[in-house]
């Protein structure tokens, strides 16, 4: 038996472009720049 | 000449080694003390544990990375420590047990004038009866209970595509765990295999957890930055459970495991139970079974390690509800309370408190996340000790130490939610500081303009890169030490 068991049906989708964004390989491309940039950014704020 | 001695072998205390042997010279020692012969890149472990990743690329040899770099290592258990001298020296050691074949169970007695307590955690799969893999539930702690984990699964699968449905539990095995990243990793893995194996639409995937809320990680939640609006991490969570079919069982301690039967209490005060066919079920950490002693040999270890065994630094450990919580309650130098050349890095410090707010069940069960210590953490800290260590050796005991706290540190986490270079998927996120600060950020705890996340393949391409990056730094390969930690 179960209870509680929560399946989130009234929780927003995203956007099916937004999903689709997630795989394009021109927009993960440009988004792994920016990635590794913030996480530049944050070693560099932790430095100390 | 100084003699450090590192006890454990994981991020923290490999890059605590690797670090001081660079920077110190020939004449002072650095050994390693470890059980384990093999190093492990554990955040693949998740990889081992859905087949999608063998064991051999997340664990390698210790002893000719340390004979190579100079560094003295004993595969040995530390047991005891004496911190003023003892029986068997009159300056501060430890006593370890071999654990290597050609020495097994022999017990020998290290001296150290610098000793770094880095032994991670202990798995404590005791504290739920039935959990783990001598129990009935997989693990994806060590790559070895990850190899267990795939195999299993594997037969599940195998089960779904002869008809069967199966269900699968993954999640947290007791009140108090940690380590919800990794769960939720290995929940969409687990999930994307179904996927690719042709059999979701029979697979009920559920996530159990202790969190009050999906997106809290045992960090009280994260508020991220986007487009200049803030975003809850429980939405960003949720969003992807819904997304994916996954269910959620929230605010849970599981209580016993039995076999294809998870019982659990919930902290409303339902009690109720799970019936599942494959359970990966992560145990709470305590800290390894380690004793202190004094130079009259009077027990101290409950003035060196706190009551969950991780070691006591410089935090303000003074009971506290969680209204009364303050960034400035962890501690910046690790430095142990007692003794002023013993450090703890990494998970063997003792947290102040837990990071997201505590809460037990009507019947007196606690339900409360433990604090993460991720591999970013636990790297800066491991190097920082080294760092506070090497300029007492090279200018003095008076040296001041180097800091490195959680509250004024940031820390970037992917979660892996899938593999493939153009079907993978991840959720990466940076959180500025780790420790949440309201005194400074408001409600929000925290900088909404570091603190980020965003799902895609480019997160998965970041993990993928980290494996690698990470794994040639362990292995002191040219310049490994222009990899940040």
């Amino acid at each position: 038996m179960t209870h509680n068991v929560h399946t989130f049906d009234d929780v927003p989708s995203p956007s099916p472009a937004r999903v689709a964004a997630r795989t394009n390989l021109l927009n993960q491309f440009w988004q792994f720049i920016v990635l590794n940039l913030k996480m530049i950014r944050m070693v560099r704020k932790g430095s100390h | 000449m100084a003699r450090v001695v590192v006890l454990g072998a994981g991020v923290a205390g490999h890059t605590a080694a690797l670090h001081l042997r660079r920077k110190l010279s020939h004449e002072d020692e650095v050994i390693v003390v470890s059980p384990n012969s093999q190093w492990n890149w554990i955040p693949s472990n998740i990889w081992v544990g859905v087949g999608t990743m063998p064991k051999k690329k997340v664990v390698f040899p210790l002893a000719p990375i340390y004979r190579r770099t100079g560094i003295e290592f004993h595969q040995a258990l530390a047991f005891e420590l004496h911190p003023e001298g003892g029986p068997e020296h009159a300056s501060p050691y430890v006593s370890v047990r071999y654990t290597d074949p050609l020495r097994k169970d022999t017990v020998c007695h290290l001296r150290y004038d610098y000793l770094i307590n880095a032994t991670g955690p202990k798995l404590n799969f005791n504290a739920t009866p039935g959990l783990g893999p001598d129990g009935n539930s997989w693990s994806v702690c060590t790559a070895g209970h990850a190899e267990q984990a795939s195999a299993a699964l594997q037969t599940s699968i195998d089960k779904l595509k002869a008809g069967q449905k199966q269900t699968f539990l993954i999640g947290m095995g007791n009140g108090t765990c940690t380590c919800q990243g990794a769960a939720f990793e290995y929940t969409f893995n687990v999930e994307q295999q179904l996927q690719k194996a042709g059999v979701r639409d029979k697979a009920e995937v559920i996530y159990i957890t202790n969190e009050e809320r999906l997106g809290d990680f045992g960090m009280d939640g994260m508020n991220f930055g986007v487009d200049g609006e803030v975003v809850p991490s429980q939405m960003f969570t949720e969003s992807l459970f819904k997304e994916r079919g996954v269910a959620a069982i929230t605010s849970a301690a599981v209580t016993k495991v039995d076999p294809g039967v998870a019982h659990f209490e919930q902290v409303d005060g339902t009690v109720s139970s799970q019936t599942f066919d494959f359970a990966m079920l992560l145990p709470p950490f305590t800290g390894v079974d380690m004793k202190a002693f004094n130079a009259q040999g009077d027990d101290i270890t409950s003035e060196i390690y706190a009551p969950s065994g991780f070691m006591k630094v410089d935090a303000d450990y003074s009971p506290k509800p969680y209204e009364e919580w303050r960034a400035s309650d962890w501690p910046r130098t690790y430095e142990s309370v007692a003794y002023s050349n013993i450090f703890a890095a990494g998970i063997a410090f003792a947290p102040p408190h837990q990071m997201s707010r505590p809460r037990k069940s009507p019947s007196g069960i606690v339900i409360a996340p433990a604090p993460p210590r991720t591999g970013m953490p636990s790297g800066v800290i491991g190097k920082t000790v080294a760092l506070t260590i090497i300029d007492r050796i090279k200018h003095g005991n008076q040296a001041a130490a180097h800091t490195a706290s959680m509250a004024e540190m940031g820390a970037a986490c992917i979660a892996s939610a899938g593999t493939g270079w153009k079907s993978g998927s991840a959720a990466a996120m940076t959180v500025y500081p780790i420790v949440p600060d309201p005194d400074k950020y408001g409600a929000v705890g925290r900088d909404t303009k570091e603190t980020f996340g965003e799902i895609g393949l480019a997160a998965h391409w970041m993990k993928t890169m980290l494996h690698f990056l990470f794994i040639y730094k362990a292995k002191a390969k040219p310049f490994w030490y222009l990899i940040p930690e």
